[in-house]
């Protein structure tokens, strides 16, 4: 029973709490490129048209 | 994209390990043209001075996009890792129509026009699979150039040499499109008629016969003028 109760809250703290979760977009891609400067990270740059 | 692939919940978790970032191409002109944007949507992998590691042009679903993200960031399949290959394996057509397709949506025409000929010069009988799209690519490169001279003659070529192909609609559209941009509108109007004749049910029927009425309205005018 213990188990089964820690498994769900394990379940709910690690699945659930991404579950629904979204990118987080930069709008400017200066402050992107400080941003993944300053974290040592890659970028991805999504060009997009509205229409 | 931004429908069904970006929350998707693979991109999400992948995006924790990069900084994403939006740009409006139509707004923001002088980026899209920096990166010679042809289309969209593109997402662009590039290092954190935003120079390019490699670029996924149209819709990929969830699956596909993590995928080809995780390869180009572990350095496999970018275009400096078929330059590599290509050095190596010469011969491989397969391979010089991959460098072509990069070099072509990059906006590096001299070396996609040098991959794709080298595809069509040995690849006659297209057991690659891949000529007729290196011809139509080909002339693809002379449109996105504004060649449209040239772009129309190597559209007609490539539906000449793959008429079988099913990029032959696509081939017989752009004929008109080049007519139309090069401002020969009796030529364009004819060139839509044939392909609405030959493709009645072809995905761009719509798009012809708007492009029919549009034209036609302008020539119109201009004769009473």
């Amino acid at each position: 029973m213990t188990k089964k109760v820690l498994a769900l809250t394990g379940f709910l703290l690690l699945g659930g709490a991404s579950w629904g979760a979204e990118v987080e977009w930069v709008m400017d891609l200066n402050s992107a490129m400080q941003q993944a400067q300053k974290e040592h990270k890659k970028l991805l740059i999504a060009f997009y048209s509205p229409t | 994209m931004d429908k069904e692939t970006y929350p998707d919940q693979r991109v999400v978790v992948l995006s924790k390990k990069l900084i994403f970032a939006k740009v409006n191409g139509k707004e923001d002109t002088l980026l899209a043209q920096k990166y010679s944007i042809g289309g969209y949507p593109t997402a662009m992998i590039a290092n954190a001075d935003g120079s390019e590691i490699d670029r996924i042009v149209g819709y990929y679903p969830a699956d596909e996009f993590t995928g080809t993200v995780k390869d180009y960031l572990a350095g496999r399949n970018t275009l400096a890792d078929l330059e590599k290959q290509a050095l190596k394996n010469p011969d491989d057509l397969l391979l010089a129509f991959k460098l072509g397709d990069k070099y072509l949506w990059r906006g590096e025409y001299d070396g996609a026009e040098a991959a794709f000929r080298k595809v069509l010069e040995n690849d006659k009988e297209n057991k690659t699979g891949k000529a007729d799209t290196a011809a139509h690519y080909l002339a693809l490169a002379a449109y996105r150039q504004k060649d449209y001279a040239e772009a129309i003659s190597r559209f007609i070529k490539a539906k000449e040499i793959f008429p079988q192909s099913p990029l032959s609609p696509d081939n017989d559209i752009y004929v008109a499109i080049g007519y139309e941009k090069s401002g020969e509108i009796q030529k364009a109007i004819e060139s839509y008629q044939k392909y609405l004749d030959t493709y009645p049910e072809g995905e761009d029927r719509d798009y012809a016969q708007e492009h029919i009425d549009k034209l036609k309205g302008q020539d119109s005018s201009s004769e009473k003028k």
